[in-house]
C-alpha cells in the first residue's frame, strides 16, 4: 500500500558532535557526513535506523539497490556500536533480495576507520561494501 | 589551629581528586579543568585539543587516537562520574571530574580524576587489570567482539569505551582505585600514555 518514494527525506544539518543526514529515499541515497560522539548515540542513531528500517520493510525486492554513503572523520565507541548494528540491519535486508550498498569513505592515513570498514565487509556479506580511501570524494 | 578545622565532606572529595594528576617536572600543561562536565565541555576542549594537535603533531593516525581517548575520558566522567554533586538540568548531565591534557618530549598524556561508587570502581579494576595483561592485537580482537555483544544494561554508551581507549594508546592504561573513608565512593585515576616522534 505505502508508495516507498513518498517516504519524506530526513535531513539534518551537521553539529560539532554529530554528522549531517541525508536520506532521500525516493532517491534511494541515505547520507551521513561530518563527526559522530554524541553523548547518547543510541538517541541519535534508533530513529534514524528505525525510519529506515520501515522503508526497507515496505520495499519490494529486486528494485534499486540503496546506497548509504558514510564519511565520518570521527566516531566515538558508542556510534561505532550504532553504526555496526546499522550495517547489521542492511545486511538482513539484502539477504532478503533489497539490495543494499555501503560506501565507507576514509582519510588513508586514518587506520581505524580503514579497519572498520575492512571489519564490516568481511562481517556482513550480503551487504556490498565499497572501501573509499577518501573523505571528500562523498 | 587552622590544621584542626575539620574539612567537609565535599572538601575531601576534592582534595582527593587533585592529587591524583601527577605532572613530571619536564611537563607541559595544554589543558587542565576541574569542575563539571557536560557534552557541551567536552566539544569545546575537544577543540582545544584539536587545534593543539593540528598545530604540534603532523601524524593524523596519533591525532586521532588522542582526539578519541581525550572524548571517552570525558564522556565517562558524564556518564559515571559518581557523587551528590550530579547536575541534571534535564537537557544535559553534569558531572564532576577532572581532566588534563599534558605533554613531555616522547609522550603525550591524558589523564582523568573522579569518584566512582563500589559498583563500578570493582567492575573498573577488574576490567582494567585485564587489558593491561593485553597485547594489541588481543585488545583488537576484544575489541572486535565487544562490537558484536549487546551493551550491559547498566551501560549508557557501549561497553566497548575502554577497550578503545586501550587500542589507541602505546603503553598499557595505567590506574589507581583510592576507597574514601566513611564513603562507599572510590576517587578513581586513569591514565593513557601516547608516545611520539
Amino acid at each position: 500500500m505505502t508508495d516507498m518514494t513518498l517516504t519524506p527525506a530526513i535531513v539534518l544539518a551537521a553539529t560539532p558532535a554529530t554528522p549531517e543526514v541525508n536520506f532521500d529515499f525516493a532517491a534511494h541515497r541515505l547520507v551521513l557526513k561530518g563527526e559522530a560522539y554524541p553523548e547518547n548515540a543510541a538517541a541519535f542513531f534508533r530513529p534514524l535506523l528505525q525510519a529506515v528500517e520501515e522503508w526497507l520493510n515496505d520495499k519490494p525486492a529486486g528494485s534499486t539497490p540503496v546506497q548509504l554513503h558514510v564519511a565520518l572523520s570521527y566516531f566515538n565507541s558508542s556510534s561505532t556500536k550504532l553504526l555496526f548494528e546499522f550495517f547489521e540491519s542492511l545486511n538482513g535486508f539484502a539477504r532478503q533480495g533489497k539490495a543494499c550498498e555501503l560506501y565507507w569513505y576514509y582519510d588513508p592515513e586514518d587506520d581505524i576507520s580503514e579497519e572498520f570498514g575492512q571489519e564490516v565487509s568481511q562481517d556482513f556479506p550480503s551487504l556490498s561494501v565499497f572501501l573509499k580511501a577518501e573523505l571528500n570524494a562523498c | 589551629m587552622k590544621q584542626h578545622m575539620k574539612m567537609s565532606d565535599l572538601q575531601v572529595k576534592e582534595a582527593v581528586l587533585l592529587p591524583l594528576i601527577t605532572l613530571q617536572r619536564q611537563s607541559a600543561v595544554e589543558l587542565f579543568y576541574t569542575g563539571y562536565f557536560s557534552q557541551q565541555h567536552i566539544v569545546t576542549m575537544g577543540d582545544v585539543v584539536r587545534a593543539w594537535l593540528d598545530k604540534n603533531e603532523s601524524s593524523l593516525a596519533l591525532r586521532r587516537r588522542l582526539f578519541s581517548v581525550f572524548i571517552e575520558m570525558g564522556q565517562n566522567i558524564v556518564r559515571y562520574s559518581c557523587d551528590e554533586r550530579y547536575l541534571g538540568t534535564g537537557k544535559e548531565e553534569l558531572r564532576f571530574g577532572s581532566l588534563c591534557f599534558h605533554t613531555a618530549p616522547g609522550n603525550y598524556y591524558l589523564e582523568t580524576a573522579n569518584l566512582v561508587g563500589h559498583e563500578e570502581s570493582s567492575l573498573l579494576q577488574n576490567n582494567l587489570d585485564v587489558l593491561r595483561t593485553m597485547s594489541q592485537a588481543e585488545i583488537k580482537q576484544a575489541w572486535k567482539q565487544g562490537l558484536r555483544s549487546e551493551a550491559p544494561a547498566t551501560s549508557k554508551g557501549a561497553n566497548i569505551g575502554l577497550l578503545t581507549m586501550a587500542r589507541e594508546t602505546s603503553e598499557p592504561l595505567e590506574y589507581r582505585i583510592h576507597p574514601l573513608a566513611a564513603s562507599s565512593l572510590s576517587a578513581f585515576h586513569l591514565k593513557a600514555t601516547f608516545a611520539h616522534d
